[in-house]
């Protein structure tokens, strides 16, 4: 609720799934979703987090796996054969002034969630998620973006 | 107020930029060419438009001094009468202080504005005795204007043909973002194009299903019908393919000239960047009693901008370098028959992809033999070794932070920091710098320079199934050989080529990606690159032929990509990685160091004792280190610098070095540094031994290539020979030979 009005607050969350997992990002912090794009690898850095980079409008992103960061599964753990399609597609971020993009499974797409709805006394291992709401039946994990940003940066400071 | 418009205030400063520039060039013709009663009147007119603008901007003072400054060009214009030489200096003096007032930021405040008024009054009081004939007043040193004032910003993006009042403002991101736009436009249009076999092959089916259909005996109506069908959609997709190749023809006719213009955009005239010398040779000439001639040649040659902002540093350091050294005095030139004014010529083109800059002048010529002397005097070349140095060999020396060819330091130059500059700033931009000279003759320096940083013509390769290239002009040859041709000596493959053997390298190795090894009786394809390294053959999987690539630089987060200068977009969209020939040819280098099977491992036929080589400025030390080492059995030679110890590398191999960190001419850093740089000695074991001891002291060592970083006490305590003995065994251990 808002303290000068009885008007709850919304918020804009991007959606998208890894695996079994949806996971929600503050619109603020999304710039693009972008088809599959071929990922360039790029020499004496490209590993399995840093998968290389990709071409976009004539420029090119960084492209970086956060499967292992978010769900603590990699891509072939959470991709068994029997599960549900696959439509990845690519996310690109700005968190700190600075581009990322990621490879999702799927991305829902905008969503307005009431700030009544989002729990952030949940508890959980991964403190890159910093709240959990339920939406259609789906449990979401919202994301600290700066935390998330803050931690991709270390891990390619160690690759850099 | 309407003064203090900050829109207003820009509009006053460009103005006076530009008339300002004006100002200047026309006065220093006068002096040049002669006085031209059209050049006073487009001066006059100049001095009338700072007035107009300054009386917008209610700068009186300013408006005032412009006024006198009218009355001047006027009174010139109308007897045709040559402007005097004080004259013009404080024409020139007072425009320098308009232009520097032009440079704040802002408005001047109240306070600023009451200066301005006093020395506004100075000026017009000066300008005012030129017209009556008065003796002026010496100007007090804060209003005379300095070398430091000259004015070298670009004003802006119109050329001086091009009507000076229309013209706009546009950011560099801006002006990249329309880059970007067009690199992608041309790239959809690729794409596009990409599609035209689709349609002529889906045409051809069609074709074939009328055919087989009109081979269908039957006379039903369907089947008539069918027929008539496809015929129509054979006739209706041969209009369309038409249509459609003709459309992607135009849109990629249109794209590449739109790409084209936005990356013209970033081309800058080279006269941008030579405004100011003409003014800088006047006053250098004044202050060394000199008389030269500037003469600038190919001022409209195109530069990108991202290399004209650098250049103005170095061309500043080669035209004082010229007027310093190589010009000679008035008498000196009479002495030697020559015109008493001495010819300084600026010159820019474009010659196979490349931009050359020369800076050439017709004064003494550079004295190799006094430069082989004081080589020698220096420590820097052994005395033997001098006279079969050529004049190219000595003229790298030139380059060297801290060398000067003067025994004296001037104001201007000699302390020897500049040519390095000169070469920094063109290998910052993957060029390089040259000098040819001829005593009594004249010197030439030259820098040569990629045309233009955002596109650039290659070879495109595959190197372990990703592309990269290499750009046209760092490329010697490329050849296609049979892999029965090489040779393998050492481990290393080698090629046979015009009489000289070559190293073959795979670029897979340089990249570090999985080589699949040399199969007999494949045939090769193999770039031929040179640089200061020396010269290598790189095996790449195979040529993807020439491209224009669209050069993208890397993510600052990528930080330093061994061998790579930046990333590329070719013509089908993929991202290509462009090679940093320079940083490639020293990765090939270590490449060879690292992969060469050692002599030692090779059946020996003469021995001799293990070789060090002490190098330390301190006779003490060095005498010290000798006596302990010879102690221990091994030969010992020593170096007083850097440079000696360099030296003594060509004359004999050594095994192990111990140098000190602190010395003159060449510290240990630097020769340690250099030592690595050459191939056949980047497995010389190097102990620094110094003072200086901190954790950063021995980082620094090490990151200059050092093995071990020891304190001078290790000559007291044992920790020096116990170092040595622990790497090369036993004392009396010796080295084979292969």
């Amino acid at each position: 609720m808002n303290q000068f009005s009885s008007e709850p607050v919304h918020h804009r969350i991007m959606m998208f799934r890894l695996g079994e997992q949806w996971f929600g990002i503050p619109s603020i912090f999304c710039v693009e979703t972008l088809p599959r794009l071929p990922i360039t690898k790029v020499p004496f850095k490209s590993d399995a987090f840093f998968l290389g980079v990709i071409l976009n409008h004539a420029d090119l992103y960084l492209c970086i796996e956060v499967r292992q960061l978010l769900t603590g599964c990699n891509s072939a753990e959470s991709h068994p054969q029997h599960l549900r399609h696959v439509f990845p597609r690519l996310l690109l971020i700005k968190v700190l002034g600075e581009l990322w993009v990621f490879e999702v499974d799927e991305v829902s797409g905008l969503q307005t969630i009431e700030d009544l709805c989002i729990n952030a006394d949940f508890t959980n291992e991964n403190d890159l998620l910093s709240a959990q709401f339920e939406l259609d039946g789906r449990q979401v994990f919202l994301i600290d973006a700066i935390k998330l940003a803050n931690t991709m940066k270390a891990r390619f400071n160690e690759i850099c | 107020m309407k003064s203090a418009d900050p829109f207003l205030w820009e509009l006053f400063k460009e103005e006076l930029d530009l008339h300002g520039s004006e100002l200047t060039k026309g006065l220093l013709s006068f002096e040049s060419e002669g006085f031209k009663v059209i050049v006073a009147e487009s001066l006059m007119r100049a001095a009338h438009s700072i007035k107009g603008a300054a009386r917008v901007v209610e700068l009186a003072a300013l408006a005032e001094i412009c006024h006198e400054m009218e009355a001047i060009f006027f009174a010139l214009s109308e007897h045709a009468a040559p402007i005097k030489p004080d004259a013009a200096d404080d024409l020139l003096k007072v425009t320098d202080w308009m232009v520097e007032l032009s440079k704040r930021p802002h408005y001047p405040n109240p306070e600023e504005i009451i200066s301005i008024d006093l020395q506004a009054k100075i000026w017009r009081k000066r300008l005012k005795t030129h017209l009556t004939g008065e003796q002026p007043e010496i100007i007090h040193e804060n209003l005379s204007s300095s070398i430091g004032g000259l004015v070298n910003e670009p004003i802006g993006e119109v050329s001086p043909e091009e009507n000076r009042d229309s013209f706009i403002k546009v950011t560099p991101n801006h002006l990249g973002n329309i880059m970007s736009r067009s690199s992608e436009m041309l790239l959809e249009t690729h794409k596009l194009e990409a599609l035209s076999p689709s349609l002529k092959s889906l045409r051809t089916l069609t074709q074939q299903s009328l055919l087989s259909i009109s081979r269908i005996d039957g006379s039903s109506n369907d089947l008539k019908v069918c027929t008539t069908n496809l015929m129509k959609l054979v006739d209706r997709l041969d209009s369309f393919i038409e249509d459609f190749n003709g459309a992607v023809s135009n849109t990629r006719f249109l794209a590449e000239r739109l790409h084209l213009l936005a990356t013209q955009s970033r081309m800058r005239p080279f006269s941008d960047v030579v405004r100011g010398f003409p003014r800088l040779v006047r006053e250098l000439s004044k202050e060394l009693d000199k008389t030269v001639n500037l003469s600038i040649q190919g001022d409209k040659t195109w530069v990108d901008r991202d290399v004209l902002v650098h250049l103005e540093a170095p061309i500043n350091h080669l035209i004082r370098n010229a007027l310093d050294h190589g010009f000679e005095t008035k008498s000196e030139r009479i002495a030697a028959s020559k015109d008493v004014m001495g010819q300084l010529i600026i010159e820019a083109r474009h010659h196979r992809g490349r931009l050359l800059i020369s800076v050439s002048d017709d004064g003494r010529g550079i004295d190799f033999d006094r430069l082989r002397a004081k080589l020698i005097r220096e420590g820097f070349i052994a005395a033997d070794q001098a006279p079969q140095m050529t004049t190219t060999e000595l003229s790298r020396f030139l380059f060297l932070a801290g060398f000067s060819t003067r025994d004296s330091v001037t104001e201007l130059s000699g302390r020897g920091y500049g040519l390095d500059v000169v070469q920094d700033v063109a290998e910052m931009h993957g060029g390089n710098v040259s000098v040819a000279s001829e005593a009594g003759i004249g010197t030439r320096f030259e820098l040569s320079l990629p045309i233009a940083r955002s596109v650039v013509r290659s070879l495109e390769v595959s190197v372990g199934g990703q592309s990269f290239a290499f750009p046209f002009s760092d490329i010697v040859r490329t050849l296609t050989i049979h892999s029965s041709d090489l040779l393998i000596e050492r481990g290393i493959l080698y090629l046979d080529l015009d009489n000289e053997r070559l190293p073959l390298i795979p670029a897979a190795a340089l990249m570090q990606m999985p080589i699949d090894g040399v199969h007999s009786d494949v045939l090769l394809s193999v770039v031929l690159i040179e640089t200061r390294h020396g010269k290598f053959a790189v095996e790449v999987d195979h040529f993807n032929g020439h491209q224009d690539l669209i050069v993208r630089p890397f993510d600052t987060r990528l930080g330093q990509l061994p061998g790579l200068s930046s990333a590329a977009i070719n013509d089908l969209g993929s991202v290509v990685f462009l090679f940093d020939v320079d940083d490639l040819s020293r990765s090939a280098s270590r490449y060879l160091t690292e992969h060469t099977i050692k002599p030692v491992e090779e059946l020996s036929r003469t021995t001799r004792p293990i070789r060090v080589l002490i190098v330390d400025d301190s006779l003490t030390v060095r005498e010290r280190e000798k006596e302990l080492l010879e102690t221990f059995g091994y030969e010992v030679y020593t170096a007083v610098n850097g440079f000696d110890a360099l030296t003594q590398f060509t004359q004999a191999d050594f095994d192990l070095v111990v140098t000190d960190v602190d010395m003159p001419c060449m510290n240990g850093l630097e020769f340690v540094r250099k030592l690595r740089l050459d191939k056949k000695l980047l497995s010389v074991p190097v102990i620094m031994v110094s003072y200086k001891d901190s954790t950063e002291d021995r980082l620094k060592g090490l990151e200059a290539g050092a093995d071990f970083y020891l304190s001078k006490n290790s000559l007291q305590n044992g920790a020096l020979i116990e170092t040595i003995l622990s790497h090369f065994g036993k004392m009396n251990d010796t080295i084979n030979l292969g």
